[in-house]
Formats: C-alpha cells, sequence, structure tokens
C-alpha cells in the first residue's frame, strides 16, 4: 500500500524563509500527500504566506509552546490512517526536490524504521551540513554526530542515529502518537532526540538518509529567534539535559539527581568562569531551578515506561565514546584558535628597543635603590615594615578588630589586601617584597609604559619615549623617595591598567584582568577613583556595545571598599574615603605651578635643594625645572594640533583629570596627625597627570614621523634631567626611605614583646598644643596595620577616651593611678618619640613627668626615643574579636574572596568562543556565523 | 573627534575636494589645539592663584585636667663659694650663711625639708636647699594646688658682696642654664638639686661663645637621692666669657642652678642666684628688666675693661646649625621712656653676648623672637658708689588664668607683669595674708607694681601674663627671679588619641 505523507510545516515569524521552503515542497518530485501549515504565533506576514500556499489546514499554535506542541496541535484536527508518515518541517526547512522522494525510499526498505531524518544543509551554503543525526555523550549531553562539514558524500554511508533533527523529519505517524509526540517540557533543544530515543527504546529504528537534504539555518533552540546569546542557549540546553536526566534515570537514582542539581550548578559555573563566560552563570542556575520546580517530569517518565520495550544498553552503542567526544572538543579549540585573528602588528620589543630601555632603567633603579638589595626590610616616609609572618599579614585584613591607636573594631583598608598577597610573595619574610618593589621598580614601570604605548603606537621609538617618560616620572621617582608604596605600586600598574581596559572591549578575561588591576590602583591609592570612573564612564560611551564587559571592571573595587564606604558614610566623613592609605605622613602643599611640573612636594623635584646646595639665586630652580620639562610638555599639547586627535583628546583629559585630583586632594586635609592635619599627598594624581601627558607625547611623536626625532629626543633627555636631584638623593641615602632590620620599636619592647605578643607600648608624641597618644600592640605597628578608618576619625570613642585620660595623666604630675591602669591596658613600655620644633617643651613635660613617675622604671634614649618601661602583670588587654572572630565579618571575608575568585578565574587565559546568530538577522540570509568575539 | 583616517577615505575623492577638506581639518585641529591649550594654561593659573578652599578636619583631641596630686618645689638653698671660711680647700664649696625661705600654698600644709647631703657640707642644715611639698587637698579633690616659695640672701662677706633671690621650682629633667662666666674675677658654680628618692644621672652640653664646649666629666654626674652636687663650671672650661649650660637627667629630676660671684681685683662685683630659663622657644619673654641708676653704672665703667660687664647685656643661644634671624624688643614698662630694637642674625651652636647700649633709667621687658628655637637671658647690673651687684634675668614661661607666686623675704620688691596679648588684661592680686587689689596691664605692655616682702599672692582673671619680682636694696644691690605657672607638669594637656 502506498504510504501517505502528511507534510507539517511550522512557521514562526519565518516570513524571510517561508518563500523558499514553501516553494521547495511545491517542487518535490513526490509531493506530500497533504500540508498542514501551523502558524505558531507569528507576528510578521507568516500567516498570509502559509494561507498563500493553500495547505489542507492552516492551524494556530500558542507561541513558545515550542516545535512539538505545534505539531500536536495539527494532528490533534486530523484522523489517522494506516501507513501514514508525517513529514516534519519548520519554515526554513527547504528541501531539495527529491528529499521525501529518497526519505520515503529508506523506510519502505526496512520496515522496522520508524523515524527517518534528512541531512540539514546550511541554508545558504547548501554544501555544508549544518547537522546529521544526534547522539548523546556518556553523560547524557546531547550533540550532533556530524556538523558544520562540508559535505563530500564522507557520511553518505552513515545511517543508524540515536536520533535526528525535527527538521525534515520523517516519522511514522502511528508511532509518534504510540509514544506521545514530543516532551511537552522539551521545546525546542533535545526535543527531536528525545523522542528518537523514546522511539529506539520502544523497539523502532532511526535512520539519517544521506541523499535527503533539508536547509536549516541552525538548531532547533534558534527556531523563531533572530538570534540566541550563548547564555540562553546554554540555559535551553542544560534544562533539556537535566529533563531528561532526571526522566530517564532509575527510580531510585532521581531524588539523588535531583538533589545535585543546585551543587552541580554551583560547580558549574566556576568552570564558566573559569572559561571567560560569566554570563552563563545565570543561565546554569536558571536551568537547575527549572529543573528542580519541573512538574512534568513524573508525567514523561510514565510516559516513557508505558511505551519502552528495550533496555537503555540497546542504545549504549549509539552514543558516542568518550574518546571521540574529546577529540572533537580538541578539534574545535584547534578551529577557533586557527581563525582567530591575527595581532595587529606593532613594534617589536627587542627590535623596537624596549629592551634596551627596561635594561637601563633596571641598571638606573639599581644604582639608586641597590644599596637596599641586602635589607630586611624599608623603613622612613611612609613606609614601615610590614608584618613579619604571612599569618598575622592576612589577619589584618577583613572587618574586626584593629591595633591602631586605641585601638577599634572596623573593616580593614582594601591596601591591606594589597599588602597581604605582596608580603605572601614573599613569605619567608614578609617585608622583602618591598624591598623588591623598589629594586624592580624602574625595570617594570618601564616595561609596562612601553607595552602599553607599543598598543597605540606604529612606530618603534615612540615606546621608548614612553619608557622614558614614565620610568623619570616625578612623582614616581618622588614616591620612592617618600616610601608612598602605594603610589608606587600604582605608577606601575596604571599602563598595564589602561591596557587591559582598552583590551577588556573584546575579551572577558582582559576586563578580568582591568576590573583586579583598578581594584589593586584604588586599594593603593584611593584619590584617583572618582577620576578612574570618569574614564571609564567616557570609555563605556565610546564603546557601548562592550558595556557589559566594562561596566563590571569596578566591581571587584567596590566589593572590596563597600565595608569601609558603609563605615565612613555612617560617620558622615566621605571624605575619608580619599585618605592615602598606609602610615599618614605630613606632606608640604606644593602650589599649583610646581604640581603642573610634575613636583609632589614644595622644592621642584629636588632641584630647589640641589641649587640651594650648591649657591644658585633662589629664582634658578624654577627655570631648570621649567627648561627641562618644556620638549615634554610641548609635545604633550603639540598632540592636539596633529592628527591622530581621537587619542590626544582623552589622553590630555585623563592629564587633565590627573592635575585636578591632584589640586583638590592637597586640599582635603583628612588625614590626621595628632594635632595637624594632612592632604592627600598629589603625587597620585600627578602619577595620572603624567600617563596622559605621555600618551599625548606619543601621539604627538606617531603624527610627526621622522621630525619628532629632536623634539623626542629632547623630551627625554629634560626628563632624564629633572629626575636628578631625586635619583641622586637616593642612590646616595639621603632620602626618607632607609633600609631596616624589620623592627618598629626599641630593641628593648621587641625582645620583651617576642615572648608576650599582646604587650603595649603606650607612644606619646609631643604636640605644639598637647600630645599625640597611641598603643602598639607586640612587635609595633606595622604598613599592613595602618588604617585609614582610625586616621580620619574625628570622633573619640570609649577606647580613645579611656587611652586619653592615661595619657593625659602620664603625661603631667598626677596622683592618677597610673599603674593599675596600665596592667587593665597590658601596657608595659611608655616611648617619646623626638618631637618637632614646635613642640620641644610639650616634649620636657612629658619626660618630666614620665621620670618622675615612680611606677616607670626609665631605660634611656633609644633610636626611636625615650622609652620607659613598666612592670606589667599578666592579662589580656581589652579588645574586640577578629575579623573571623564575628559572622559579619566572615561574612564579609567570604564575599570579598568569592568576588576576587570570580575574577581572577575569569581572568586565567582559556578559550574563545561564538554566539550564534541567525543568519540574515543582521547579514546576508542563510548564514550561521560566530563573531570573533570570544566571549 | 578628528582622525587622520578622514583623509584616507577622501583620497580618492577630486583635488579640490581634497583640499577643502584638509584646510577644514587643520582650522579645527589648530582650534581644538589652541582650546586644549587654554584649558591647560587657564587651569595651572586658576591652581597657582585661586584661593581654592580647603577642607580640614578636626584631629580629635580631649582636654585631660590631670588627677591633683601632691605639689613639690625645691628651693636652692644657701649662697655657696668655693674654699672655706678660711680660704682653704679651694676646691670643696661651702656656704654663706643661710637664705630666708617664704612659702604659701592654696591648700594650707605644707612639709619642707633640708636636703640630707651636699657636696658644701650644708646636709640637714638651714643652708641646705629645702624640698618643699603640698599634699593634695583632700576637702578639694578636683581643685588644682597653688604652692609657692622664694629665698633671698643679702651676701656681705669679703669679695662676696650682693643681693641673690630665687623662688623654689620644680625640678625636671631638661633645663637651660643660660648666665655665668669663668672669665678672670668670675666664679660660676652650678648646683644641681636632686628632691627625688632615686638617683639621678645628669648630662651637661657646655656652649661658649666659641662653640661647643668638650670638657671630661660632663656625662654620668651622680646627684644621690635627696643630695646636692656642687660643680664649678670653670672646672670644665676656664676663660668662657659667655656660658651657657643645657642640664639632662635621667633618673630622679633635678632643679639646677647658677650662682655667679665677680670680683673686680678685690673689690667685690656682686653676686647672684638663678635658675633655668624657658625651653629653646622662637619667642622669649623676660620681664623685669629694672635699671637702677645709668648714672652710676656708667661712672663705675670709667674702671676699666674689668667693668665691660656691667651694661645691660642679652644672651643669646641657638641649639643646631645655621643662622637664626632674630629680631629682639626691649620694651619699657609703664610706657614710659625709650625702649631698644634691633634685628640680628644669631649663628646655631656659639653664644652671643649682645649689650644692650642705651637704656635710660627705668624697668624693661625684653622680648625676643626667632626663625628658629633659641634660649635667652639679660645680665643687669646696679650701682651705689663703688658699691655694685648683678643680676641673671632668665625667660619667664607664659602664666594662664590663675598662678600664685611668692615675695621672698627681700628689700624692695617690685611685680613686673607684662601682658603679650591684644587686649588689657586686669588681674587680681590677693595675697594669702589678706588683702588684694586689681592691676590693669594694657594690651602688649608692662606694668611694674610695688609688692610686700614676705607675701603669697595669688593672680587671677587673666589670660595670660608673664611676671617677674625684682628686689633693690638701695646700696647697689639687686635680685631678680621670675614668676611661674603653678602645678607645672600637672595642668590640663590637650591629647590625641
Amino acid at each position: 500500500m502506498q504510504p501517505r505523507v502528511i507534510a507539517v510545516l511550522v512557521a514562526q515569524n519565518g516570513a524571510q524563509y517561508l518563500p523558499r521552503t514553501l516553494a521547495a515542497l511545491a517542487t518535490q518530485t513526490r509531493r506530500p500527500d497533504a500540508l498542514i501549515a501551523v502558524d505558531a504565533g507569528s507576528t510578521d506576514g507568516t500567516r498570509e504566506l502559509l494561507a498563500a500556499a493553500n495547505p489542507a489546514e492552516l492551524v494556530s499554535a500558542p507561541r513558545h509552546k515550542g516545535f512539538g506542541a505545534a505539531i500536536a496541535r495539527a494532528l490533534s484536527l486530523g484522523e489517522p490512517h494506516d501507513n501514514e508518515w508525517l513529514w516534519l518541517l519548520g519554515h526554513d526547512n527547504a528541501p531539495e526536490p527529491n528529499t521525501l522522494a529518497a526519505l520515503l525510499g529508506a523506510v519502505e526498505v526496512a520496515p522496522s524504521v520508524a523515524i527517518a531524518g534528512p541531512k540539514q544543509m546550511r541554508w545558504d551554503e547548501p554544501d555544508v551540513i549544518a547537522g546529521f543525526g544526534e547522539t548523546l555523550t556518556r553523560f547524557g549531553r546531547s550533540l550532533s554526530v556530524i556538523h558544520d562539514e562540508l559535505d563530500q558524500a564522507q557520511h553518505d554511508t552513515a545511517s543508524d542515529f540515536l536520533g535526528v533533527a525535527e527538521g525534515g523529519m520523517l516519522v511514522r505517524r502511528s508511532v509518534f502518537a504510540a509514544l506521545g509526540g514530543f516532551d511537552r517540557s522539551l521545546t525546542s533543544a533535545d526535543a527531536a532526540l528525545d523522542f528518537s530515543i523514546r522511539a529506539r527504546l520502544a523497539g523502532h529504528r532511526v535512520i539519517g538518509v544521506p541523499s535527503a537534504r533539508v536547509a536549516s539555518v541552525g538548531p532547533a533552540e534558534l527556531f523563531g529567534r533572530r538570534s540566541l546569546s550563548p547564555a540562553a542557549q546554554n540555559q535551553v540546553r542544560r534544562f533539556a539535559q537535566l529533563h531528561r536526566r532526571l526522566v530517564y534515570a532509575a527510580g531510585a537514582a532521581v531524588p539523588l539527581h535531583w538533589l545535585g542539581l543546585l551543587p552541580i550548578a554551583l560547580g558549574r559555573s566556576f568552570m564558566h568562569v573559569l572559561t571567560k563566560q560569566p554570563t552563563l552563570i545565570a543561565g546554569e542556575f536558571g536551568a537547575a531551578l527549572g529543573a528542580v520546580f519541573d512538574g512534568r517530569v513524573w508525567e514523561a517518565r510514565a510516559n516513557l515506561a508505558r511505551t519502552r520495550k528495550l533496555g537503555w544498553a540497546a542504545i549504549g552503542e549509539l552514543r558516542m565514546p568518550g574518546a571521540e567526544v574529546r577529540e572533537r572538543q580538541a578539534q574545535e579549540r584547534a578551529a577557533v584558535l586557527h581563525t582567530a585573528p591575527t595581532s595587529r602588528v606593532g613594534p617589536g620589543f627587542f627590535v623596537g628597543g624596549g629592551a634596551w630601555v627596561v635594561l637601563v632603567a633596571a641598571i638606573v633603579g639599581f644604582v639608586a635603590f641597590g644599596h637596599f638589595s641586602d635589607a630586611q626590610a624599608l623603613t622612613g616616609g611612609g613606609l614601615v615594615p610590614l608584618s613579619s609572618t604571612v599569618g598575622e599579614l592576612w589577619s589584618h585584613v577583613g572587618y574586626g578588630w584593629h591595633d591602631v591607636g586605641a585601638g577599634f573594631t572596623g573593616a580593614a583598608d582594601p591596601f591591606s589586601y594589597v599588602l597581604a598577597v605582596l608580603g605572601s610573595l614573599t613569605f619567608w619574610s614578609p617585608s622583602t617584597s618591598v624591598v623588591i618593589v623598589y629594586l624592580a621598580a624602574l625595570p617594570l614601570a618601564a616595561l609596562g609604559a612601553w607595552y602599553c604605548a607599543a598598543r597605540f603606537s606604529a612606530r618603534a621609538w615612540a615606546p621608548a619615549v614612553a619608557a622614558v617618560a614614565w620610568t623619570a616620572a616625578p612623582p614616581f621617582i618622588s614616591a620612592l623617595n617618600e616610601g608612598r608604596l602605594g603610589v608606587v605600586l600604582t605608577h606601575i600598574l596604571l599602563p598595564v591598567l589602561v591596557l587591559a581596559a582598552v583590551n577588556a572591549a573584546r575579551s572577558w578575561s582582559m576586563a578580568a584582568v582591568a576590573a583586579l588591576l583598578f581594584a589593586v590602583v584604588a586599594a593603593c591609592t584611593p584619590v584617583l577613583v572618582p577620576a578612574l570612573l570618569l574614564v571609564l564612564v567616557v570609555w563605556i560611551l565610546a564603546r557601548p556595545t562592550s558595556a557589559h564587559r566594562l561596566a563590571g571592571i569596578p566591581i571587584p573595587a567596590a566589593v572590596l571598599f563597600a565595608p569601609l564606604i558603609v563605615q565612613q558614610l555612617g560617620r558622615v566623613n566621605p571624605l575619608g574615603l580619599i585618605a592615602e592609605p598606609g602610615v599618614p605622613v605630613l606632606s608640604q602643599e606644593s602650589t599649583g605651578w610646581q604640581l603642573a611640573l610634575g613636583s609632589s612636594d614644595l622644592g621642584l623635584n629636588g632641584w630647589s635643594a640641589a641649587l640651594d646646595a650648591a649657591g644658585a639665586p633662589a629664582g634658578v630652580a624654577p627655570v631648570v625645572a621649567i627648561v627641562a620639562l618644556a620638549p615634554f610638555l610641548v609635545l604633550a599639547l603639540l598632540a592636539l594640533f596633529v592628527p591622530g586627535t581621537a587619542r590626544s583628546v582623552p589622553a590630555l583629559l585623563i592629564a587633565l583629570l590627573g592635575f585636578v585630583t591632584a589640586v583638590i586632594g592637597t586640599h582635603l586635609q583628612v588625614t590626621i596627625l595628632g594635632a595637624e592635619t594632612t592632604g592627600v599627598w598629589p603625587g597620585a594624581g600627578l602619577s595620572l597627570y603624567w600617563l596622559g601627558l605621555t600618551g599625548a607625547a606619543i601621539v604627538a611623536v606617531e603624527a610627526l614621523g621622522r621630525a619628532s626625532a629632536l623634539p623626542a629626543f629632547l623630551a627625554a633627555i629634560g626628563l632624564v634631567v629633572i629626575g636628578i636631584p631625586a635619583f641622586t638623593s637616593a642612590a646616595s641615602g639621603t632620602s626618607a626611605v632607609e633600609a631596616s632590620n624589620g623592627r618598629l620599636l626599641p630593641a628593648f619592647v621587641s625582645a620583651e614583646a617576642a615572648s608576650r605578643g599582646n604587650l603595649g607600648t603606650l607612644q606619646l608624641t609631643a604636640q605644639s598644643d598637647g600630645v599625640a597618644a597611641a598603643v602598639h600592640r607586640g612587635q609595633g605597628t606595622t604598613l599592613d596595620e595602618q588604617s585609614t578608618l582610625a586616621a580620619t576619625d574625628t570622633r573619640l570613642d570609649r577606647a580613645d577616651r579611656r587611652l586619653g585620660v592615661l595619657a593625659g595623666n602620664i603625661s603631667s604630675r598626677s596622683g592618677f593611678d597610673v599603674a593599675s591602669e596600665l596592667d587593665a591596658l597590658q601596657i608595659g613600655f611608655v616611648l617619646v618619640p623626638d618631637a618637632s620644633d614646635g613642640a620641644v617643651g610639650m616634649r620636657h613635660r612629658l619626660v618630666d613627668a614620665l621620670d618622675g613617675n615612680r611606677s616607670l622604671i626609665p631605660i634611656g634614649n633609644t633610636a626611636d626615643g625615650y622609652l620607659w618601661h613598666y612592670d606589667v602583670g599578666a592579662g589580656t588587654p581589652p579588645r574586640g574579636p577578629s575579623a573571623i572572630g564575628t559572622p559579619l565579618g566572615i561574612g564579609i571575608l567570604a564575599v570579598q574572596a568569592l568576588v576576587v575568585l570570580m575574577t581572577v578565574l575569569l581572568a586565567i587565559p582559556t578559550t574563545r568562543r561564538a554566539r550564534l546568530r541567525a543568519p540574515g538577522a543582521t547579514r546576508r540570509l542563510g548564514q550561521t556565523e560566530a563573531e570573533p568575539d570570544d566571549d | 573627534m578628528i582622525d587622520d583616517d578622514d583623509i584616507d577615505v577622501a583620497a580618492p575623492a577630486p583635488k579640490q575636494r581634497i583640499s577643502a577638506r584638509a584646510a577644514a581639518l587643520i582650522g579645527a585641529r589648530t582650534a581644538a589645539g589652541l582650546i586644549g591649550v587654554g584649558i591647560a594654561v587657564v587651569l595651572v593659573l586658576a591652581a597657582t592663584f585661586l584661593p581654592l578652599p580647603t577642607v580640614k578636619a578636626v584631629p580629635p583631641g580631649e582636654r585631660i585636667t590631670p588627677v591633683p596630686t601632691a605639689q613639690q618645689l625645691v628651693c636652692p638653698g644657701a649662697a655657696l663659694r668655693l674654699a672655706n671660711d678660711f680660704g682653704q680647700r679651694a676646691t670643696e664649696p661651702s656656704p654663706i650663711g643661710a637664705p630666708a625661705t617664704q612659702f604659701a600654698s592654696s591648700s594650707g600644709p605644707i612639709d619642707s625639708r633640708a636636703f640630707t647631703q651636699s657636696d658644701a657640707s650644708t646636709g640637714h642644715t638651714a643652708a641646705a636647699p629645702s624640698t618643699i611639698s603640698a599634699p593634695p587637698n583632700q576637702a578639694e579633690a578636683g581643685k588644682q594646688i597653688l604652692l609657692s616659695g622664694a629665698q633671698a640672701q643679702s651676701v656681705s662677706e669679703a669679695e662676696f658682696v650682693g643681693l641673690a633671690a630665687a623662688d623654689c621650682a620644680v625640678a625636671n629633667g631638661d633645663a637651660w642654664l643660660v648666665g655665668g662666666s669663668t672669665s678672670v674675677g668670675r666664679t660660676t658654680l652650678l648646683t644641681l638639686d636632686n628632691p627625688s628618692e632615686v638617683a639621678s644621672t645628669v648630662t651637661l652640653e657646655l656652649f661658649g661663645e666659641s662653640g661647643p664646649i668638650v670638657a671630661p666629666g660632663t656625662s654620668g654626674i651622680i646627684v644621690p637621692p635627696n643630695g646636692q652636687r656642687v660643680l664649678s663650671l670653670a672646672g670644665f672650661k676656664r676663660d668662657v666669657a659667655s656660658p651657657v649650660v643645657h642640664v639632662m637627667s635621667t633618673g630622679g629630676q633635678i632643679l639646677a642652678n647658677l650662682q655667679q660671684s665677680t670680683v673686680r681685683g678685690l673689690a667685690p662685683g656682686g653676686f647672684d642666684i638663678f635658675g633655668p630659663t624657658t625651653s629653646p622657644s622662637t619667642e622669649n619673654v623676660i620681664p623685669g628688666l629694672l635699671v637702677t641708676d645709668v648714672v652710676e653704672v656708667q661712672n663705675l665703667q670709667v674702671g676699666g675693661e674689668s667693668f665691660n660687664d656691667l651694661p645691660p647685656s642679652l644672651r643669646l643661644f641657638a641649639p643646631g646649625e645655621g643662622t637664626v634671624a632674630t629680631t629682639v624688643n626691649v620694651v619699657p614698662e609703664n610706657g614710659q621712656g625709650t625702649g631698644a630694637s634691633l634685628s640680628l642674625d644669631v649663628e646655631a651652636g656659639r653664644v652671643v653676648d649682645l649689650p644692650i647700649a642705651d637704656l635710660d633709667t627705668g624697668s624693661y621687658t625684653v622680648k625676643v623672637s626667632s626663625k628658629q628655637p633659641l634660649v635667652a637671658a639679660v645680665r643687669v647690673s646696679s650701682a651705689k658708689g663703688a658699691a655694685n651687684d648683678f643680676a641673671w634675668l632668665a625667660a619667664t614661661p607664659d602664666l594662664s588664668a590663675r598662678a600664685q607666686f611668692t615675695v621672698a623675704p627681700g628689700p624692695g620688691p617690685i611685680l613686673h607683669l607684662s601682658n603679650p596679648g591684644k587686649s588689657d588684661e586686669t588681674v587680681r592680686l590677693t595675697a594669702r595674708s589678706g588683702g588684694r587689689m586689681d592691676v590693669t596691664v594694657p594690651a602688649g605692655a608692662s606694668v611694674a607694681v610695688a609688692v610686700t616682702p614676705s607675701t603669697t599672692y595669688e593672680l587671677t582673671g587673666f589670660e595670660e601674663l608673664f611676671g617677674a619680682v625684682t628686689f633693690t636694696d638701695g646700696n647697689g644691690g639687686i635680685a631678680r627671679y621670675g614668676l611661674h605657672p603653678p602645678g607645672a607638669g600637672s595642668t590640663p594637656i590637650r591629647v590625641y588619641s
């Protein structure tokens, strides 16, 4: 008996594909006996097109219920006949003329076959196989057996598959009805595969017919959609897989699978971060939650149990073996690498002179700071040693008790994290890491600047000039000489941050690197955050299509700063957030024009003092500084007059923001040292200012070509000249920073504190109108213990007041019971450091009072000041819980760690992936293509 | 934004279009460049010259009033000389008589104890230094105790002739003594009084007109508990015309004094006991410079070179290095007469003696302002016929709000008050023995008030004053000591924590 074929054509907004498909149907050598057209809620001209084709039935099906639902809706109308076949077609499945004939031919010779599928060819490349046959891995992941291969008849022998795609599927109507059609939960992906598997388990065969070909614009998930993000595609496929897993699993294993849904989603989310697909995470959980609340599992399980005649072993051979799966993955990765865009041609590091500049910077760096090479630690200016063990280092991060001043409970500076990571690199002696930073600072700065500049220039020596300008930058050398570690790190990292942020527009990995660098720079120099955010916003506006990647850059920094922000806002002291982290140091305010010359402190980068010492009149230093820097500054401003405005204007805007930051910072005196206040050191702002100037100068050098040789040479010479006094001061060891043995307090205290870690040392620093009191615990207050919360606090809490009463009385001839208070606070030493000129009288009073105090045993003058000992009894000082002592502290640590970990995972470079796009959605019709977009 | 790409794109277009477009581009770039340069110039000028507002955090501090405790002062004791009554044992000090000492406190009872040992063998005697102490006032526990004392001694024995007065002062760990001389005929003794129960180790730094004096024996000087050491400055170095002594002690605290006696030929040239000046400071105030009779002094000066130390002279010393720009103002008291004013550069590390010439008879306040901290004192002489005497005037600390002083039992006491402020001060003097008076000190001026010997006065109702008491016996004798704030070391203190 001649089989009867009903073509079921399902269309959903397929107006652009339908004409070709309908025409192809009309030209079949074996015409279907009837055409049922299903309009699945189209909103374009689909319905009219279908109606024009004169189908036997034109039915409407609900949108978003999927292909299977549409077919079920169509079939509910007609009566089944014997030997009746359904030919399922989507609006894009234009068949070749002999397709139906070939399919029927294949099923007629093999009565056991219930399902036959054609080859799916690409819509606009009919000789490329889009997909042919579907199967499962051993873990139940679905995949096409053959896809994206040029059809050279190499697969024309393949016939038995585990499943075939629904587009062009020919299925016996009786089987379709007996199996209950497509699973209602599977609206797109895996619906046909699941149906095929059930057919096979019911004892039928599923074959592919190589000689039958239909067109296809993409996989089932894309049906009726213009494009599909990897995230959405992953969610659909993942849900389908989870649904099938719950349906296929043995009854006893279902609860186990169900319980594992969310934990596995969490684990896979980490994998997605690692593979630079953070956008998949939401879908991953969406799919898992969908499966958790998947009410149709039992219905589907019952359906399967009803129709299944064979065991699962029957289809085992049709699964893809693990070895083959791995080989295919390897091939896919190789193919992606092969198609990766070739890198931009720029100057080579060795050919372009970068290596020379870095080498010279390394030599200069060694000459300047080489005398630190055998130092255990550095001290002076803004530097004090770090904690002596990695454990202590990490105990100073997070929200908890901090032994700074009188001690307080609060959030540590994010800079503590930076120091903890830095110190952990040299875990045997954390302070050594700071020494290494000093030794490597110059070559690192040169290296970063060179690579950053090379990204924007084609000429070989433009990056070399940038490296010189960046390495000799006055704020950088001043920061090194004054021990402003935060500014030093920021200066080294700023060009790398720029590089990462620029590349972040195209790469998740780079966005994550930029986010980490942004967090470090923000932690080191919080004052730069407003300017950097502004630059980022402008960059996002310039690259709106990458906004999702760029907008994430501040996230790790925001999370690290969040506890501090909350506390400072709670104190109504938001400006305290920009305070420079580390040891508070008084800085002399530099004037506007001196800042413009890069001089972060009074004295024009040391030229004033140098010329003063040489006996030159006072007016000479500004002239020298201006003449030396003039070529560089002129070159930077010249960038506006030459081609390349698109780069020079942003660069100079960065310079402007940096300058404004420097100027404003000096006027925000938020950091408190005893009776004095100090503004934010302008060096950080000037570093940003210098970044902009250097960038602009590079644009000018690029644009001027050969004509720029002389000005660029003069600029480089001038930059070196301006740094001479500062370098000399560093090399001769007359700068504020000096080698240290790692002790923070007199040796006597260190020895005593070695056995009593909680022993306090009361430091009384004479001020012009009083005394500043602070307690050091154990070996002293290390750099990583410093806190801007303490340094910007304008209020006295209870601990402060208690310390104040003790300090006021111990600094006086007083009847106060000093001894029992020292016992209660576990203070064993009193230290009075040298005082400034204006506080000499007050210091005498302190020394007199302490000498006159019978409880105290004078030890004498030490390198750190006068010291007294009190024989304190055993006990514990009052202190609050540590960072891991409260749920809040643990929670804060956990969230911060999670965010940073995620960012690090995302930053580790792995693979590139493609976005799926329906052909014709934006470009020509009929093409499945990948944007070189490595999400 | 303009980019060079634009030109490349336009390249195949007709020539005329290129030039028009290129011209527009160049014009736009020039405009952009000029705007950029303009912004840069405006920004730098604005940052340099605009008075930008400064946000300044208020350092968190609290004024802590120390818990009152026993107040303790040390009275220097008798005038001393080297060699005994018989001119023998020329290296051993011995006392000349004993001073008359007067003291009082706001809390009533005072415990007075003589030192137990002394190089001058005065232990346990009335000639020994004494410690006076007032216990905390149990009735008014929170109230600061005012304790003061002073001593006067008129010496007239062989070549030691003169009037000396000193107040009982607080022992401390760091003191600057400015005055004395070890030139021919001048003997200067350094007394180190340790009122505490523990031994004190003293280190001396000596400076002279030619710089620091390096001498053996300046460190590790042990002063026993409740003991006095007497050292001759000449023992460290002779022929230093202008010594300055920096006394630093550890352990027990020390009251250091200098005693200078002058002999010209065989004629006595005066005697004085004087205490430490204020710590190095950029503002030194020396009230109570009393010029008794210019003519008498000038008459004596014809006697020759050895009388060159008769006119008033200011001794300055700046610790450290470099030169210190200094301004000296000599302001007459009671607004009468003319003072003097001069500027000079003081070379740090060397002691400078600066004669204050041409002062008329009268009383003055000397103010020394300097760029860097220095110490200062004035020497002034008085004469009546052949009899003459001198006094060293140390700079005094400022008094604030409340103070007490005792007028030593000496002749012709006059209180000198100097008001450094910008508004007049009316201060009330209340005698402990009863009676009070109000004295108005005009802004920036000084006044002299006669006071009663052996009387203790409380000063109240003022903000800031400097004070001194002078004594003259009408027979050439002159003495003076400065007023000190009460309970030094127990005034309220601001603590930043």
